[in-house]
């Protein structure tokens, strides 16, 4: 049984200003009890009081403006922020396709670098040695994989990261929008290997701006705005709210918490 | 395995069990980091062994006249010395910036941070390796007997890595969220050289002996290796001091990581 739950989960960001990184003033505010001019920890409240449940099956589109909390969602969900307050409850194993770039390193050739991030990704090195050819024939590099990646243009980088991090067995995926793209040649055989992604696995959490990709892989949609849940349902209802909350788009707001 | 609760009051120790179950990727981690010197310059680390041996010998006859010394029991002595300190002082520096460094991974993935740290053990370990020949080479030359105790040398090392393990955590904790201290380490580090018996020896600190030797850390780390190396079996107290140390560091750096691992990525 797989599945999710959150439980009236925030999470605040505490912002860390050039004072406070530097030991020497920390220890000073210290022992004076307290500098006025350093002032008390600031934070954003990333995400406030959000609870669902995902099972088996769900595939969850995250809809909302730039610094709605689509991100630092999948964050906490991937494990990276921890939460402030509330329950999370997990059951299953997640896969996070957060960031394209992640562990690639520029010295190493294509097929090191397979094997790398195939590992950090929690593939074994025999799984990693068996998907090798698969990974290589897809990201289309041909005999460039055996060069150190620095001579690849930013577009092959991409295929390259992309094939390693799509061949992975995840059962709860969660996947950030910028992953896709690079040439249209390519942008299209990626569309279709996300989706082979998407098919073999259980639950999957999408965060895009792109309606067309949340129809076509979501069945369930959940609109945030300020690190709320606005509203949570089917695809094109959710879609619909948030066309007609937009009508009257408002600027972004900041409003940081003292405590 | 471990209940919700558990894993949000132990962040910590979640993290290191789950960076010991990816032991496959930061030994790799390490060696690709290898790897990496060996192929800017043909020969690679070995050119840091060159100049450890060039420092060796130099150094060696020089202070073996300055101190008075038989050469011959000398420069063993610092070459064994010196083969261990130059990486552990290192890693030490180097962890300063683990987390720093590994920025990317860390906020776009549930990666064990502690994955970091291992992989600079490694990579050190394997310099360490590296600095092997020199003191094989000077053994050889100034005919170092072969003796049992050299298989202490074993022992000796599991405890150095065991305390660079808790050393490099805390290190890269604390450098992350304070940045200035990086500085205040390779200082540290830099007059650590001089105040621990390495180019000199234990018996020569005479009065300020107990500061210097006793109570240094950094001494019972270096000769729990070194002394086996010579042939010697290290004093009890330093089997007493350096499993101490690894007890009370380890304990203390969980501490440390179980309260602060969540704010890592907010840090970096």
């Amino acid at each position: 049984m797989t599945q999710v739950e959150l439980k009236n989960v925030s999470v605040n960001l505490p912002i860390y200003d050039a004072d406070s990184r530097i030991l020497r003033k920390a220890l000073f505010k210290r022992r004076t009890g307290g500098d006025l001019s350093i002032g008390p920890e600031v934070f954003v409240r990333a995400l406030k009081n959000i609870s669902f449940r995902l099972e088996d099956g769900d595939r969850i589109g995250l809809i909302g403006h730039n610094g709605s909390g689509k991100t630092t969602l999948l964050r906490l969900l991937a494990g990276v922020y921890a939460p402030t307050a509330g329950e999370i409850l997990i059951e299953g194993r997640i896969s996070a396709l957060l960031n394209a770039g992640l562990g690639i390193d520029m010295e190493d050739t294509g097929y090191e670098n397979i094997a790398n991030i195939g590992l950090m990704l929690g593939l074994t090195m025999a799984q990693v040695r068996e998907r090798r050819n698969e990974i290589g024939k897809f990201s289309g590099l041909g005999e460039y994989l055996a060069l150190p990646v620095r001579t690849y243009s930013a577009g092959m980088l991409l295929r390259l990261s992309f094939a390693v991090v799509t061949a992975i067995e995840p059962e709860i995926l969660l996947l950030d929008e910028g992953l896709g793209a690079g040439d249209l040649e390519f942008a299209e055989a990626a569309q279709n290997r996300i989706g082979m992604l998407i098919d073999r696995v259980r639950v999957l959490v999408l965060a895009s701006h792109s309606e067309d990709m949340i129809r076509q892989f979501c069945n369930r949609a959940v609109l945030l705005e300020q690190g709320e849940i606005v509203v949570a349902g089917h695809v094109g209802e959710v879609l619909d709210i948030y066309h007609s909350r937009n009508a009257g788009s408002q600027p972004m707001r900041f409003n940081p918490d003292k405590g | 395995m471990f209940s919700p609760a558990f894993i949000a009051r132990y962040p910590g120790f979640i993290d290191l069990m789950g960076s010991v179950k990816m032991w496959r990727l930061w030994l790799r981690l390490g060696w690709m980091d290898i790897l990496r010197r060996y192929r800017r310059t043909k020969i690679g680390p070995f050119w840091g062994t060159l100049s450890v041996g060039a420092f060796i010998g130099a150094m060696g006859f020089l202070y073996a006249g300055i101190f008075g010394q038989d050469p011959s029991e000398y420069i063993p002595y610092v070459a064994a010395g010196f083969a261990i300190w130059l990486p552990l002082s290192t890693f030490v520096v180097e962890s300063t910036s683990t987390f720093i460094t590994a920025e990317n991974t860390i906020k776009h993935s549930a990666m064990p941070f502690t994955v970091f740290v291992w992989q600079a053990v490694i990579r050190n370990l394997i310099v360490f390796a590296h600095n092997l020949p020199i003191y094989v080479l000077v053994a050889v030359i100034f005919s170092v007997p072969l003796h049992i105790n050299m298989l202490l040398v074993f022992p000796g090392l599991l405890l150095l890595l065991i305390n660079a393990g808790w050393l490099g955590l805390v290190v890269s904790l604390i450098c992350t969220r304070y940045r200035d201290v990086q500085q205040l380490v390779a200082t540290i580090m830099q007059m650590l050289f001089f105040v621990t018996p390495i180019f000199w020896q234990a018996g020569q600190a005479g009065r300020v002996r107990t500061i210097f030797v006793e109570l240094n850390p950094a001494f019972h780390l270096v000769d729990i290796v070194r002394s086996p190396l010579l042939g010697i079996a290290p004093t009890q107290s330093s089997w007493l001091f350096v499993c101490g140390m690894g007890v009370g560091g380890w304990v203390f750096a969980l501490a440390m990581f179980n309260r602060y691992r969540a704010r890592v990525v907010l840090w970096v």
